[in-house]
């Protein structure tokens, strides 16, 4: 009999410890954008930190190392619903191809925010949006070039991003807008991009080459990159004005080769989703699509607080995440 | 003193676990030790077997170790253990002027990304002439930027030096043009042991004469003996400078990469060439290598070229940027530069795929692009050059050919399963063999799902399988049945017997008795009383026909009834004739099993009535001994005994046989020591037999009324 007890409370004590580490492995969140360490998702990293750490939770932050990697995306994604984490943050970096594993998790009861996209199915009690306002983004990309062209001539549109719902509704939007509030602007030029620097360059240089437009919208970070590139290796191009979106690099805002980039709050973003996660965990409902604004960030107003609060990522001691 | 020697034991036992456990320690320690005590150069680092490779395309050889990609934070980590106070040393390349390399200390939960580790990174940046020390944790903290007061060239070899002890990190590198760079870290919650590795991003890099060996103070304050002010925490929030000049050698940087990547004059756009038909000598691209031989295609912004018969071993790999020099042929808006000579000029990222369907490509919208296509495997045939395979996608039915360096598991690809390919689709006949619309050169295939289990052979499997199952159903209910029919052929001798052992007896005792009435003599009184007796023979008869009809399901099966039962037998068949019977119970009165309480009671029944009937005896002694592991039943009479040779074959002894070896009794006949007869059974007793018997009549009961009835 005190065999027995003995065994009984060895096993208990095994179900506790096993039980314990289930519990802790289920306090952390996944966190997959569509690449890390870029001024684009590092504030977004630090604003789910900063809102789990409130939570307490802990954050399991990674994805593949250059952007439209989505077959290791989705293997990450994949991987971190297999490792039962208590939700997944995740980014996608191609619409259509990420449906059915966000679907899949869901199905399997894990709280699922997508960021940055509009995935397709709606909204419920496991998976809500929180994205960046491109309605908002592509109006002040048009203000922008109706202002520093005068509401005449001419833009080539680069870097459309056919892959990502989001980023076609950007470039519709952008359109929609220049039309109302710029009709005497034309758009010459349009193609769409990929995540390689070297051709979006190549093809900004062959724009600048023709001198067909006044002004280069780059609808992404790498496009705008290009953009840059391609005006940097060009003697005659200074006058090509650059409008781009999605923050990647700033002294080219600081030196006036890149005129204005329309910058995501994925500080913000990050916040919000990590609360929506949480809220999603304990069974509580949230808003289902939420919208954040992003700004415009000039040579002149570059070094705003609502900027530098961005970049305070690089100051935070990730072992505590 | 059983408590003694238990507690003994435990003390035993606990000290024998803590003497394992600080021997395992001392010896962790010692080999730890060990490990850090160690120098590590030369052949040391020079296999590719000592390094795991985390993203990049990474090389080691005796000369050099070497990353010929551009991937963002590739790492390649030595397989040499923890390392605590230790110094890496040697020289460093990088090819691109926007780049930065070095060398990880420290690390542990290495995972493929760009800050994917816990561990610090000590670097060189050329797209500022800089150094750097921080610290990733799966999130990257600067802790120190040091500028080179003029502008390296970033084409040169660095020699670097940095040394880890305790929780200060000091880093010194000689510029190729001599100037001397160095910063030295300290961390109250350190790192304070792990692996090391090397590391780049944005650029292909080179290390040579690497040396790894254990580090002291001193080491770590001649190295940082000289460390420069780093920037302030403040300018530390961006990767970018901020003063003036340093912008300007930062956009230095960048333009001397956007000048490389440049479309250089003469280079024709490829979507022009489509337009152009005919042969046409001469002819220059430049694009991304999207597909290697032996069709090596390649993309620029425009569009895709193919080139066919290039020497599979010229060492390409996708996304790398080359220059093509040859003949353009072009014929029916399908162009392919031929006889052509490829430079690589740089290292690139991989071109992702689109996702295209058949029906696309067979449109030829997106031939020649680098695609992603699902299908469902029709068949695999292996060649030795590779692997073809055909597959189905909608109504399409195309085919994929293998790559040189396609790593494919053919044995796990099964007709059926939905596969998705990576690579480039052509129309060129010596691809499609002039049957498929389109080829697909692969580099890569992932099985997306198995086939389904309703494929032909499963369900062929199934069918079998049920048939087999049906038929062993089957053969169960017929042996149930033969069971049943021979259980009823048992009743109907055992019925036998018992109208034997009954009625027959009853009809003989009535006989006789009806018999002495008609030779009475003596007169009427005594005539009279045979008759009285034949009719209370037919009263006890109907009354032991009703018992035998209850025994069939007697109620009450304790052992002292049978003795009670066969006494009152005794008593009644010899009544008048002055027998005298004596019945013994010895041992515990227990219930017995139906089955032997029968068995007894009949063979009982069988003896007594021999006894009385025709051994003329004067006494009957009915006995039945009860111990746990056994019954014995014994009748005996002191009367004139019998022939057994005679009797063996009579239903009587056969019937009394036949009960006894029902419930495996063994049963004997043999001369009684007063000289009569002595009947004994002796029959086991076995604790489960009851339950058995219960369940054998349940088990009747249901087959019977579910099959026969």
């Amino acid at each position: 009999m005190r065999a027995f007890g003995r065994h009984l409370a060895l096993g208990l004590l095994v179900v506790l410890v096993v039980s314990t580490g289930c519990r802790n492995e289920s306090a952390t969140v996944a966190v997959i954008p569509r690449t890390t360490a870029t001024l684009l998702w590092e504030p977004m990293h630090l604003g789910v930190v900063e809102a789990a750490r409130s939570r307490g939770y802990h954050i399991y932050w990674n994805a593949p190392a250059e952007d439209g990697d989505l077959e290791k995306q989705l293997s990450e994604f994949t991987s971190c619903v297999e490792r039962r984490y208590s939700g997944i943050i995740f980014a996608p970096d191609e619409t259509v191809a990420s449906r059915s594993v966000v679907l899949d998790a869901v199905g399997r009861g894990l709280p699922v925010v997508i960021v940055n996209d509009q995935l397709g199915p709606p909204a419920g009690r496991l998976l809500s949006y929180v994205r960046n306002d491109e309605a908002l983004g592509a109006r002040l990309a048009a203000e922008r070039v109706a202002e520093i062209l005068h509401a005449h001539g001419s833009i080539a549109i680069i870097a459309i991003d056919s892959r990502n719902e989001s980023g076609l509704f950007r470039e519709e939007e952008f359109e929609r807008v220049m039309a109302r509030i710029a009709p005497a602007i034309q758009i010459v030029h349009r193609q769409f991009g990929d995540p390689i620097v070297t051709r979006q360059q190549q093809i900004a240089q062959e724009i600048l080459e023709s001198h067909k437009a006044d002004a280069i919208v780059a609808m992404t970070a790498i496009g705008t990159r290009g953009a840059y590139y391609a005006k940097l290796a060009s003697k005659n191009a200074a006058s090509v004005r650059i409008v781009g979106f999605d923050q990647d690099l700033i002294s080219p805002i600081q030196s006036g080769d890149v005129d204005s980039v329309v910058v995501e709050d994925t500080r913000t973003i990050g916040q919000i989703a990590m609360a929506n996660l949480a809220a999603e965990a304990h069974g509580s409902s949230v808003k289902g699509v939420t919208l954040v604004p992003p700004l415009l960030m000039t040579r002149e107003n570059m070094n705003a607080p609502e900027f530098i609060r961005l970049w305070q990522f690089s100051a935070y001691a990730w072992q505590q995440q | 003193m059983s408590a003694m020697a238990s507690k003994t034991r435990r003390i035993l036992r606990i000290g024998g676990a803590l003497a394992v456990a600080i021997l395992s320690f001392v010896v962790y320690w010692h080999m730890a030790e060990r490990s850090v005590s160690r120098n590590l150069s030369g052949t040391d680092l020079a296999r590719e077997e000592q390094w795991n490779s985390l993203g990049g395309q990474w090389v080691a050889d005796s000369a050099e170790v070497r990353n010929s990609s551009e991937e963002r934070g590739a790492k390649f980590i030595a397989h040499a253990g923890e390392w605590k106070d230790f110094q890496i040393s040697g020289d460093l390349q990088i090819s691109e002027p926007f780049g930065e390399a070095g060398v990880i200390l420290r690390s542990s939960g290495e995972q493929e990304g760009v800050d994917a580790y816990h561990g610090y990174f000590a670097g060189i940046r050329t797209m500022d002439s800089s150094v750097e020390i921080g610290r990733a944790d799966f999130g990257w903290r600067p802790l120190s930027h040091v500028l080179f007061h003029a502008a390296a060239d970033p084409q040169g070899w660095f020699h670097f030096h940095v040394v880890a002890v305790g929780c200060k990190v000091a880093l010194q590198v000689r510029s190729p043009g001599g100037e001397v760079a160095s910063t030295l870290i300290g961390e109250d919650d350190c790192i304070q042991s792990g692996g090391f590795g090397l590391r780049s991003s944005y650029s292909s890099a080179k290390w040579k004469n690497l040396r790894v060996s254990t580090a002291n103070q001193a080491d770590l304050a001649a190295v940082g003996a000289n460390a420069m002010q780093a920037a302030g925490a403040g300018d530390l929030l961006l990767s970018e400078p901020t003063a003036q000049s340093d912008v300007q050698r930062y956009t230095a940087s960048l333009r001397e990469e956007a000048v490389k990547h440049q479309t250089q004059p003469g280079i024709t756009p490829i979507s022009s060439l489509r337009y152009f038909p005919g042969r046409h000598p001469n002819v220059t691209v430049q694009g991304n290598v999207i597909s290697l031989p032996p069709l090596l295609d390649i993309q620029d912004n425009t569009s895709t070229i193919i080139i066919p018969d290039v020497d599979p071993k010229i060492p390409l790999k996708l996304g790398d940027f080359v220059e093509a020099h040859g003949t353009l042929v072009s014929e029916r808006f399908r162009s392919r530069l031929e006889d052509a000579t490829i430079r690589l000029l740089w290292s690139d990222l991989p071109t992702p795929p689109l996702a295209v369907t058949a029906a696309q490509l067979t449109a030829g919208t997106y031939r020649g692009r680098f695609i992603e296509i699902e299908g469902t495997l029709i068949s695999i045939h292996h060649q030795t050059d590779g692997d073809e395979l055909v597959l189905k996608d909608g109504d399409q039915i195309f085919r994929a050919l293998g790559q040189v360096d396609l790593r494919l598991h053919a044995a796990s690809l099964k007709p059926g399963s939905r596969l998705r390919l990576r690579g480039n689709a052509t129309a060129l006949d010596q691809f499609t063999n002039g049957i498929y619309p389109f080829t697909v050169i692969t580099d890569q295939v992932t099985v997306i799902s198995a086939p389904p289990w309703w494929s032909p052979a499963h369900i062929l499997w199934l069918v079998l399988a049920s048939f087999v199952l049906l038929g062993c159903v089957q053969w169960v209910i017929h042996c149930v049945q033969a069971w049943h029919v021979r259980s009823l052929l048992r009743e109907r001798e055992e019925l036998a017997f018992e109208m034997h052992d009954t009625l027959a007896q009853s009809f003989t005792g009535i006989s006789y008795q009806l018999q002495a009435a008609t030779m009475e003599t003596r007169g009427v009184r005594e005539m009279q009383a045979h008759v009285q007796n034949a009719l209370r023979m037919v009263d006890l008869s109907h009354r032991e026909a009703s018992r035998t009809i209850a025994a069939l399901r007697p109620q009450n099966r304790q052992a002292s009834d049978i003795v009670a039962a066969l006494r009152e037998l005794a008593e009644r068949l010899s009544y008048g004739a002055g027998l005298i019977v004596e019945a013994h119970t010895d041992g515990k009165d227990v219930e017995l099993p139906l089955a032997l309480t029968d068995a007894l009671f009949r063979i009982g029944q069988e003896a007594v009535t021999n006894a009385v009937q025709h051994a003329g005896c004067t006494i009957v002694e009915i006995r039945l001994q009860l111990s746990r592991e056994q019954v014995t039943f014994t009748v005996q009479d002191d009367g004139k005994g019998f022939s057994l040779q005679g009797q063996t074959h009579g239903l009587g002894i056969a019937g009394m046989k036949s009960r006894a070896a029902k419930v495996n009794a063994r049963f004997t006949v043999a001369p009684a020591a007063s000289g009569g007869t002595c009947i004994t059974v002796a029959a086991p007793l076995l604790h489960s037999q009851g339950l058995l018997s219960e369940l054998r009549a349940l088990l009747t009961t249901v087959f019977t009324r579910r099959y026969l009835h």
